[in-house]
């Protein structure tokens, strides 16, 4: 009976560790199977170039949570930094000085959101939505709801280019990437934050500075979400209005695909990269099948659900650690 | 004495909603002693410790160490300064390796990166000197027996080589072998490094084994600080518990009642994996049948077990003869079980709800009519006949019940369940943190409610209360029940020999 019941729990917990990476290689074999678009050689790299901005910005989130805290407020603050960075491209800025700016935006907001967060003690959740509908504002003052198109420039060129066959995008996501893998689980900064993130008692307790960390946290994310915007414009030659709210669910999507990868169910970085290429073949998928637009909110708020009841750790354990 | 104190509190002041935790106390601590801070439960030993550690900060008075003052110091920088705590709570990161908890905050580096190595090593080493063999500092914490999370706690303390150490109850979950390698390692730490200790424990073996000194406080005030060997163990518990309760009134109006007619709540053969080792007993109507034992006993877990918050891995509860499959107070509440629980300020009431609203609560529709709506007025009646028969002192009830005393928020939580009229009680720690007055008053309630003919289970800590109350008294010890004890013939003696593990 004993024996049982454990190959039973190790048979689960190995579901639990690679059961998100298996439903994700169903998924594409799955779409491959049904559709030849999708099947089509350079697609696969088209997901890939199509998840690198996404991912970008699903990693700022990803700092934030791993510090135990949420953010919303990247609906908004995407579109300020891609609409000044278009904007300002388009009033024949160099594009250097305008990211500087465009990242300067994301920082402050972040700022704004990690002193409110960390500092004062309020609710991210609330704190963060709030700052979102600000930045939206914000941006839709500044670009007066147009579309801010960048043309005939050679920043274009250099983003969309690539080398040796591998799209710079995916260069610069996969840099990002691997620098956010060190510094949140190969530093000491890093472990400290996921410290504070699950358990701040222990965290207070080895003398870890918890406000300090939360706001550092929210800071990278705002980084991540400037160069996220700006890539994600690049893409498109150009921002169009509200770009971040687009963004929003897919990248919380991502958030929660990546807690199920590796079974820890807490917020990771390799699980962003899992949860990235999901998204965009989901979405890629759902063109190739010329399945409408107006359905994509749908699926993606689904995904998101799915995630987010996967993420949740076994129950008998939470119950028995909370009762200690 | 003259002050050759190495840390100092003096007059320390500690007042929380509704309870007066500490008032004034003083306690100097010595150079390289093992000091014991002793007290029944909620007499503030805790309190001070936390104010040490800075979780909290004290109303009034300061702490000095070598002179200084600290209370500028917060949970961050205390550490800084030389001390190190072991809590009750465990604050472990459950996710994180062994040895990542150990030398969290202090790992060793290769450049930028966490020399993973060095970190296992280092953290392998300080396990192996504490006690060789018995973790594996790469498994993660979660994956760790409670006793082995302890130890991690332990060595991760040690290793940052404190000045002083504090130590909350640290044996309530360690095994015999375990514990002596804790001695073992202050002695030498002591020996080697001239190591100050202080000592929280309920355990009279631990506290003879291994402190020169001893400090005991009641109801929040300092009752004084002895060398060891100028007290017994008597003394020790009458300085605990005070003159006011030294002799118990036995006017126990169940008592020649109880054990008639068929029990009301049997419990068999209940087992929780690392918690309970096959408990059973029965409580006939009528009876105070009552469970004590010392911090880690795990009364309350057997509680939990019992009503299904806890699931436990084997064992039957039956009530009236029939077996029940409880679910949590939900389904314990259908069954005519009711638990006034431990926590009141976090499982108890609600502070910001009115007296009438918090006592209501639990069996609103009660007072519900045809549409569901409440009759505000026959819930008024109701609690106002309630708050009079337990006499809570209230100006009205519509008073917010965070401005009452903690005894009288104590009865708020009792009325909540007196309304819903089951017929089997638990009360766990029903009089911690209330002062004696209060206290007697909660006794009175449980003695009405037995001759009732309700069955009532209580958990105390408090052994002279246990006798006090209890027809029957059931010793506790690190989850079983070393033996059942008619009040009649328990003396004191004999249930601490049984807490502290002896056989009957």
């Amino acid at each position: 009976m004993k024996g049982a019941s454990s190959s039973r729990s190790t048979a689960l917990a190995q579901l639990d560790k690679y059961g998100s990476i298996a439903a994700f290689a169903l998924l594409i074999i799955a779409f491959s199977a049904i559709s030849e678009h999708f099947r089509a050689g350079s697609n696969y790299m088209n997901i890939i170039v199509q998840a690198a901005p996404l991912m970008i910005i699903a990693l700022g989130v990803n700092f934030i949570n791993m510090a135990g805290e949420s953010d919303l407020s990247l609906g908004g603050v995407i579109g300020v930094c891609a609409s000044l960075f278009c904007g300002l491209i388009g009033k024949g800025a160099s594009p250097l000085a305008a990211a500087a700016v465009a990242v300067a935006a994301g920082l402050a907001f972040a700022a704004v959101d990690g002193l409110m967060v960390a500092y004062a003690g309020l609710s991210s959740f609330i704190v963060t939505i709030s700052i979102m509908f600000l930045s939206m504002g914000v941006e839709m003052t500044y670009s007066k709801g147009a579309s801010l198109w960048i043309r005939d420039n050679p920043i274009l060129v250099i983003v969309n280019g690539s080398i040796l066959g591998v799209p710079n995008l995916v260069v610069i996501a996969l840099a990002l990437f691997a620098a956010s893998y060190i510094l949140m689980h190969k530093t000491k900064l890093g472990v400290h934050v996921q410290a504070v993130g699950q358990s701040t008692d222990a965290a207070r307790y080895a003398g870890i500075p918890i406000k300090r960390l939360k706001f550092l946290m929210f800071l990278l994310g705002g980084l991540f979400y400037a160069l996220g915007g700006m890539l994600n414009s690049l893409r498109s030659s150009g921002s169009i209005i509200y770009s971040g709210q687009k963004l929003l669910l897919p990248a919380l999507a991502i958030t929660f695909i990546g807690k199920t990868v590796l079974g820890s169910k807490k917020s990771n970085v390799p699980g962003i990269l899992v949860g990235a290429l999901m998204m965009s073949a989901i979405n890629n998928a759902f063109t190739m099948l010329g399945v409408s637009f107006y359905f994509t909110t749908i699926v993606q708020g689904l995904v998101l659900l799915i995630a987010a009841g996967f993420s949740v750790g076994n129950r008998k354990t939470i119950l028995q650690e909370d009762l200690r | 004495m003259g002050n050759n104190y190495l840390l100092e509190f003096k007059d320390i002041c500690k007042r929380f909603p509704g309870v007066r935790a500490l008032s004034n106390v003083s306690l100097g601590i010595r150079k390289g002693e093992i000091h014991a801070l002793m007290g029944a439960n909620g007499a503030g030993k805790s309190t001070l410790i936390k104010i040490l550690a800075r979780v909290y900060s004290q109303d009034g008075g300061e702490i000095l160490l070598d002179g200084k003052d600290i209370s500028r110091a917060t949970t961050e920088t205390i550490r800084d300064l030389g001390v190190e705590f072991i809590f009750q709570e465990l604050e472990l990161v459950q996710d994180f390796s062994a040895a990542q908890n150990i030398l969290i905050g202090v790992e060793p580096t290769k450049g930028l990166v966490i020399d993973r190595n060095r970190m296992l090593r280092e953290a392998q080493a300080a396990m192996d000197a504490f006690m060789p063999e018995t973790v594996d500092v790469s498994s993660s914490v979660s994956s760790l027996s409670v006793a082995k999370q302890q130890m991690v706690c332990i060595v991760r303390a040690l290793y940052r080589d404190p000045k002083i150490l504090v130590l909350d109850e640290p044996t309530s979950r360690l095994s015999a072998t375990e514990t002596e390698a804790l001695f073992a390692a202050i002695r030498r730490l002591r020996r080697e490094r001239g190591i100050t200790v202080i000592y929280i424990s309920h355990r009279m073996e631990d506290i003879y084994a291994i402190c020169d000194r001893v400090s005991i406080l009641r109801d929040g005030e300092m009752v004084g600080s002895y060398a060891l060997e100028e007290l017994s163990r008597q003394d020790i518990v009458y300085k605990m518990v005070g003159e006011d309760i030294a002799s118990p009134s036995r006017g126990r109006v169940a008592g020649a009642r109880a054990q008639e007619g068929k029990p009301k709540l049997s419990v068999a053969g209940l087992c929780l994996e690392r918690h309970l080792r096959d408990v059973s007993f029965d409580v006939y109507p009528g009876e105070v049948f009552v469970l004590t034992g010392s911090v880690g006993s795990q009364k309350t877990e057997l509680i939990e077990s019992i009503i299904g918050i806890r699931k436990a891995d084997r064992g039957t509860v039956r009530i009236d003869g029939k077996e029940v499959r409880l679910q949590g107070a939900g389904s314990a509440k259908s069954a005519g079980i009711c638990l006034v629980p431990e926590d009141r300020r976090r499982n108890g009431v609600i502070y910001d709800f009115a007296v009438r609203s918090n006592s209501s609560l639990a069996f609103l529709s009660r007072w519900t009519g045809a549409l569901g709506a409440i009759s505000r007025k026959r819930e008024k009646a109701d609690t106002e006949k309630m708050a009079d028969f337990l006499s809570i002192k209230t100006a009205s009830v519509e008073t917010l019940v965070k401005t009452l005393s903690g005894g009288n928020q104590q009865k708020v939580v009792i009325a909540k369940w007196l309304l819903g009229d089951s017929t089997v009680y638990f009360f766990d720690e029903p009089t911690v943190g209330i002062d004696v007055k209060g206290k007697s008053e909660i006794y009175e309630i449980i003695k009405t409610l037995s001759s009732q003919g309700k069955a009532i289970v209580v958990a105390t800590s408090d052994i002279e209360e246990a006798m006090r109350i209890g027809d029957r008294i059931a010793v506790m010890f690190e989850g079983g029940i070393q033996g059942i004890v008619d009040s009649d013939e328990a003396d004191k003696q004999r249930m601490t020999y049984l807490a502290m593990g002896g056989r009957q």
